[in-house]
This record gives structure tokens, C-alpha cells and sequence, in this order.
């Protein structure tokens, strides 16, 4: 059953130090008075701009299995492959910010005020994957027990984008106001889709060194994993 | 301070009423609106790139100082016209076919405006038919694009294979950029450079169009 989620602006709005950081600019950068008026200009116009919804719903292995498999075009190893079989839960997801903070980005640049519609588009950016950490917590409030949960989006680690098709086919996420494009662009583009995946910790533990690994500039998997509590508890 | 440093001094500085208010000091002095452009704007986003390139600024810094030559090249537009002043070239710009993301896109523009180019820009979902009229209605030397999925860099190789067919590989030069492309990629599809950011893009155009 799709659980329409109720994600809260204040849930998800970035401070202005996080803005910059999404920017390039270093942590522990100094002398950036001006830069930060701008983020914090960028904290207002976000939030008066998000309108966050997400969906989420729980699959069986099986049926995820079909369903990662998409269209055929992931990598030939990946990650995922090797850690959804081990799970206990999983559970599609699709959240958004919603369109009118995309249209906010594009009105700023048009008018040439590139610093806050910079700040506004890293900003937005935050604010859309802390709304799928929202639908993570919420998937992780209903399990018990000792697990590990991480979620994991087409487009990174060797799943092709591709499979948003399959992943939208079963979620179905116009209830969150989500579509999917022929190209697998989502809309409004402040959207992040995937599957979280619960289970004992250790299965989502993988080396850095599939060939996909070398030419991902993130890395952000590296502390996703280290920042997953060894053995986590469920907190109640 | 000669004027034009301080235009170049306050552009680095990203103070845009500054900018224009010397800018038009110095359009009301009657200095030629190309040497405005050049030693005033343009050596001023020249400091702020190298800047950034040598990581004394970021990103941020650059997007003020890109708001302050804006405002400057506000007042300027018309008397470059009106004066003939030639661009640094002409760059057609877009985020190829099936593909909306651009605000990369937007700032390899904001760029290479800040460089002195006249830069098209046909915004995102662009179809290689578009990218290739494009060119010819405004007789452009280089083409950059842009994709953020993996699914819609393909259409980069289409735009390269389009230029071949129609006899303007070598004349019109290719850039190609966005989080999943890489060097490699641009080799393997015949592209004629990658770029990595704003920055590094001004770099690789201004290398091409010497090179043209």
C-alpha cells in the first residue's frame, strides 16, 4: 500500500553554512559575511518556495528484484545486487520539493542574479535529499529490531537511471506530484526516488572499487556506510 | 586608480552598483566601449578566475563578481554594437535532447560572457537539428553541451556525428560537460574537448577558438 508522506518545510530547509558547503566552499572557510547573506536570502525564498511530499511503499525481494533489473542497463556488478537479497524490508520512495522552487531557480538566473539562484539550486538540492532522509526515518520507525538502513537511488552505484521507469511503474508517484520524462527526468527536478533498504548492518558494507567507482566524483557512499551506526537500535 | 582598475578591482570585489556606476564614468569620460570591455569587465572576471582556479575564491565569489559584470555590460551592450567592437567569438550553448537540467549549463554562459563571448543560448531538451541551425544562423565556431543523466549523453555523440555529416567537424568545435561526462567520454565520441566547470570551459574555448 503507497503511504503518502507529510514532510514539513522546517523538516528539510538546509542552514546557510550547508548551502555554501553544496556550493564548494569549505567547511572551515573564513571571510564569507556576503556569501552568507546571500544563503541566508536563499533560506527565506526556500522557505516560501518548498512544497515537499514524497511516497513511499514496501516491497518484497522478489518483486524488487524485477524491478531493479529495469531495463537490463546496469552495471554488470553493482552493489545493490548483493544487498537487497539480504534485506529484511524494503521500501520504494519518491519525494519532491515540488515545482515552484525549480521555477524560482529559473526566474533568478534569467534576471542575472546568479548568487541566489545558485544558493536557491544547491539549497533546493539539500532540502530534497533530506526529504528522502524524512521518508527513510518514517520507513525505519516502522521496524524493529537491530538493522542497518540505507537507501539507494537509480543513477548511482552501477544502477542505471533507467530503472526509474520499473521503480516509477510499480510506485506510481503523481500522488507526490512526481513524473517521470522518456529520459527518466523526474519533474519538478528537486525529486529523489530509490529504495531503502533495512537489514543487518554489515550487508550494506561494500568496497569502493567497482569499475563505476572511479569516475563518481561524489563518494558519498563512503559516509552514508560510516555513518550508519554499528549495530544500529532501533530507537523507540 | 585608473578607472579601468577599479572597474576591474570592483568587479573582482563582486560590487555591482560600484561596477556600473564607474562603468558609466567611464562610458561619460568617452573611452572606446572596447577597452572598457577588456581592461575593465574582462580583466576583472580574469582575476576572479584565476582566483578560482588557485582556490582563493569559490564558486560563490565568482557568481557575485558574474552579477557585477552584468551589470556593467548592461550599460555596454549598446555602445558595442553601435561601435562594432568584435566579441572573443561566438559560442552556441545548450542542454541536450530529454535532459532539463541546466543550471551547469548556465554557468559555463555566465562564463564565457564574463570572457567577452556572445554566447546562444538555447536552453535545455535541445534536439542536435537545433544545436546545428543554431550554428549556422549565427555562424558560431563552438558548440557546448550539456547533460546531467547518463541516459541523454548519447545526444551528445549525435550532435558530433551531425557536424561530421554536414562537413563542419574541424570548424565547429565541440565541448561537452555535466556530472556523468568525463575526458574519457569526450575522446571516445570524437568531441573536441571536455570541461570540467565555468572556468575550465572558458579555458578550453578560448584554446579552440585560437586553434580554429
Amino acid at each position: 500500500m503507497t503511504t503518502v508522506l507529510e514532510i514539513n518545510v522546517d523538516e528539510i530547509i538546509p542552514n546557510a553554512r550547508a548551502i555554501l558547503m553544496q556550493q564548494g566552499v569549505p567547511e572551515h572557510a573564513t571571510g564569507l559575511a556576503e556569501l552568507l547573506a546571500v544563503a541566508e536570502d536563499a533560506r527565506d525564498v526556500l522557505a516560501a518556495t518548498l512544497a515537499p511530499a514524497g511516497v513511499l511503499e514496501n516491497v518484497e525481494t522478489g518483486e524488487f528484484g524485477d524491478i531493479y533489473s529495469g531495463q537490463g542497463f546496469n552495471a554488470h556488478e553493482t552493489p545493490l545486487q548483493l544487498i537487497f537479497p539480504r534485506a529484511e524490508n524494503l521500501s520504494l520512495f519518491a519525494v519532491t520539493c515540488g515545482q515552484a522552487v525549480c521555477d524560482r531557480i529559473r526566474d533568478l538566473f534569467n534576471i542575472n542574479d546568479y548568487p541566489l539562484g545558485s544558493a536557491l539550486d544547491a539549497g533546493a538540492s539539500l532540502a530534497a535529499d533530506q526529504a528522502a532522509q524524512v521518508a527513510q526515518d518514517k520507513f525505519t520507525r516502522t521496524l524493529e529490531g537491530r538493522l542497518g538502513v540505507l537507501r539507494y537511488s537509480p543513477g548511482y552505484c552501477g544502477w542505471h537511471v533507467s530503472g526509474q521507469k520499473a521503480l516509477f511503474d510499480r510506485l506510481d508517484p503523481v500522488a507526490a506530484g512526481i513524473t517521470l520524462s522518456e529520459s527518466c527526468l523526474m519533474r519538478p527536478l528537486k525529486s529523489v526516488s530509490g529504495v531503502i533498504v533495512s537489514g543487518p548492518p554489515d550487508i550494506h558494507r561494500f568496497a569502493n572499487d567497482y569499475p563505476f567507482c572511479s569516475a563518481c566524483t561524489g563518494k558519498e557512499c563512503r559516509e552514508r556506510i560510516q555513518a550508519m551506526p554499528t549495530p544500529f537500535e532501533k530507537e523507540i | 586608480m585608473e578607472l579601468l582598475d577599479r572597474i576591474a578591482e570592483q568587479l573582482d570585489q563582486g560590487k555591482a552598483d560600484q561596477v556600473a556606476a564607474l562603468t558609466a564614468e567611464a562610458i561619460a569620460l568617452g573611452l572606446p566601449a572596447g577597452t572598457i570591455l577588456n581592461e575593465g569587465l574582462i580583466a576583472g572576471m580574469d582575476v576572479v578566475g584565476e582566483k578560482f582556479r588557485t582556490h582563493q575564491v569559490f564558486l560563490p565569489h565568482v557568481l557575485l563578481s558574474a552579477r557585477a559584470m552584468h551589470a556593467g555590460m548592461d550599460l555596454l551592450k549598446p555602445l558595442l554594437i553601435q561601435q562594432d567592437v568584435p566579441s572573443a567569438g561566438k559560442a552556441v550553448l545548450g542542454t541536450v535532447r530529454g535532459d532539463q537540467h541546466d543550471i551547469g549549463k548556465n554557468l559555463v554562459g555566465i562564463m564565457l560572457e564574463g570572457a567577452g563571448f556572445e554566447v546562444i543560448d538555447l536552453g535545455t531538451d535541445v534536439a542536435p537539428e537545433k544545436f546545428l541551425a543554431a550554428v549556422r544562423e549565427h555562424d558560431a565556431r563552438v558548440i557546448g553541451m550539456s547533460a546531467l543523466l547518463t541516459t541523454t549523453m548519447p545526444v551528445m555523440k549525435e550532435v558530433v556525428d551531425l557536424l561530421t555529416r554536414e562537413g563542419l567537424a574541424g570548424r565547429v568545435k565541440t565541448v561537452i560537460g555535466g556530472a556523468p561526462v568525463t575526458e574519457d567520454y569526450a575522446r571516445e565520441i570524437g568531441a573536441d574537448a571536455y570541461a570540467f566547470d565555468g572556468i575550465s570551459a572558458v579555458d578550453r574555448i578560448r584554446q579552440l577558438v585560437g586553434d580554429a
